[in-house]
């Protein structure tokens, strides 16, 4: 069950360097979520609650609500991109295919990786914080893959503090501009 | 309880400065408590004389000088309108938000709870850098707050895998911290924080360098990473210090430069070296920027600081791979020289300014050429610590 949650939320991730239009991200955002919270479930069911809560539903309603250009616009070369994405999964894959189980580690680091690529392949004001919210999503898979994972560590990957802080810094500098 | 003081009283001061509507009672109300926190942070630093009471001792410090130079700053910026009544309001509530959270990372005993203090030292970072009217300041708290984010992320990501995957999680809290450090690859921001925001504010954002070095002396990252990335962070911004820059970008180059010097120190396993060359730094910074880059006395202490660096760096990396001396010299040369070049040609002359810029220059001076026996034996208890 953990393996295919976790093939989802990679297979997500992917998908969301695809997206070319915001509301699609966001829902793709919330699916994501929601398989990452399904592979924290059997360690830590109220942080998996809390943490889709706050990834899949609070953050996506609030980079939807925030959002005033739909097109996320692609930055820079597409083919070289997919090569950097590509190259991305193979190397992780190589170096963290033992570490933890099903594979949990690998998919998390991966998916934490690939946020950054987006903030790097689209233009949007918003493609920050969405990029960074699919890494929270990464960090939940390597929470869950923990042996005993401790509150403060799961906590710290169940609440988007980072994809929060970067989108309210995008909402105020839009109200003061 | 003097460590919950230590992190209680920036935030107590930065709720009561939110309700402060005088911007003049405000600023002499930030130097009231900054000084006060200073003395708390002796207090503490005398009870437990670690490396946390240090950097606490350090951060109290420069916050101190820097709160009572700002005094002068804030109103000349008020003056040239690029600071309002509003503005100076959220700068204060920064400041001290800053500051808290810096102490709160050094005294946290669990990297978890570090973490998140240095979540909110962004967060109190960009508001402070965020504080000076114009697009500019706006764009570099914006580049602050999301270099650091991707920054903080990569940390939160090493700091989770650092039981199942150490080398790895290694490189993660390198990279990330790194970030946060202001270390190249991910290093731009503080380059634009430092520029754009309000000179004492460039000042104290500069202080959230001083948490992540702690931490790569803490955690058990591989050495040859550390040289590795010691050496990437100071040969490139050696060769930068060379391109056409202001006063203050140059010093915050020139800072990057030696915080490279700093991770390679710790690289080597040189702690002492490593922490008694990350206090000078941070005073010879903070008095370059202090004085609007325009005291000769400090910008040379800064120039001729990576030189002092090399002379006590110079036998533990012939001890490790006397090789790495070449890289070494090759890039301190090039510091000393691009800001040897730059050197300005007057003194701080303000009655504001000078105090705090020659009390930290004569700390500097004896720290560096006539540190007393109990001083050594502190910096040494502090790198073993």
């Amino acid at each position: 069950m953990t393996g295919a949650a976790s093939t989802a939320v990679l297979l997500l991730s992917i998908g969301l360097l695809c997206a070319r239009r915001i509301d699609t991200a966001t829902q793709l955002c919330t699916l994501q979520a929601l398989f990452a919270a399904i592979t924290l479930g059997e360690a830590a069911t109220a942080i998996a609650v809390l943490a889709f809560s706050l990834n899949g539903l609070v953050l996506p309603l609030a980079i939807a609500r925030a959002n005033n250009v739909t097109i996320l616009s692609l930055r820079g070369n597409a083919l070289l991109s997919w090569a950097v994405t590509l190259a991305l999964l193979v190397v992780t894959g190589l170096i963290f295919a033992k570490v933890g189980a099903d594979g949990l580690v690998a998919a998390g680091v991966s998916v934490a990786l690939l946020g950054p690529l987006l903030i790097v392949l689209r233009s949007h004001a918003l493609a920050p914080a969405l990029g960074l919210l699919s890494s929270q999503n990464g960090l939940v898979l390597v929470a869950a893959a923990l042996p005993d994972v401790s509150l403060p560590a799961a906590s710290a990957a169940a609440v988007p503090l980072i994809p929060a802080l970067v989108l309210a810094e995008t909402w105020l500098r839009r109200c003061s501009a | 309880m003097i460590p919950v003081i230590v992190v209680a009283l920036p935030f107590v001061s930065a709720a009561v400065l939110s309700v402060v509507a005088s911007w003049r009672i405000a600023t002499w109300f930030n130097a009231g408590s900054a000084s006060l926190q200073f003395v708390v942070a002796c207090a503490l630093a005398w009870q437990l004389r670690t490396a946390a009471a240090h950097l606490v001792l350090l951060t109290a410090f420069v916050a101190m000088t820097t709160s009572w130079f700002g005094r002068r700053d804030i109103a000349v910026s008020l003056a040239a309108r690029s600071l309002n009544r509003q503005r100076i309001r959220r700068y204060h509530i920064g400041f001290q938000a800053l500051i808290g959270a810096i102490q709160a990372a050094a005294l946290a005993d669990d990297l978890m709870l570090t973490w998140i203090a240095l979540v909110i030292a962004v967060a109190a970072a960009a508001a402070v850098t965020g504080a000076a009217r114009g697009a500019a300041a706006a764009a570099a708290a914006s580049c602050l707050v999301q270099h650091c984010a991707i920054g903080l992320l990569l940390a939160l990501l090493g700091t989770l895998l650092l039981d199942l995957a150490p080398i790895s999680a290694g490189v993660f809290l390198l990279l990330g911290y790194g970030t946060v450090a202001g270390l190249v690859p991910l290093h731009s921001w503080l380059a634009d924080a430092v520029a754009e925001g309000v000179a004492p504010g460039a000042v104290i954002v500069m202080l959230l360098a001083n948490v992540p070095l702690m931490l790569f002396m803490r955690l058990h990252i591989v050495p040859k990473l550390l040289i590795g990335f010691g050496l990437v962070s100071l040969l490139p911004c050696a060769i930068a210090l060379f391109a056409r820059l202001d006063r203050r970008r140059t010093v915050a180059l020139a800072g990057m430069a030696q915080l490279g010097m700093v991770v390679f120190a710790i690289g080597l396993g040189a702690k002492p070296v490593a922490w008694l060359h990350m206090t000078l730094l941070t005073l010879a910074r903070s008095m370059v920027l202090q004085s609007q880059g325009e005291d000769t006395i400090a910008w040379l202490a800064l120039a001729l600081l990576p030189l002092y660096a090399l002379y006590l760096l110079a036998s533990p990396t012939v001890a490790v791979a006397p090789w790495l001396l070449v890289p070494l010299a090759i890039s301190v040369l090039l510091t000393v020289w691009a800001l040897l070049e730059r050197r300005p040609g007057g003194m701080a002359a303000d009655w504001v300014a000078a105090p705090p810029i020659w009390l930290q220059l004569a700390l500097v001076m004896l720290l560096a050429f006539a540190m007393p026996a109990p001083v050594a034996a502190w910096f040494r208890g502090v790198a073993a610590g």
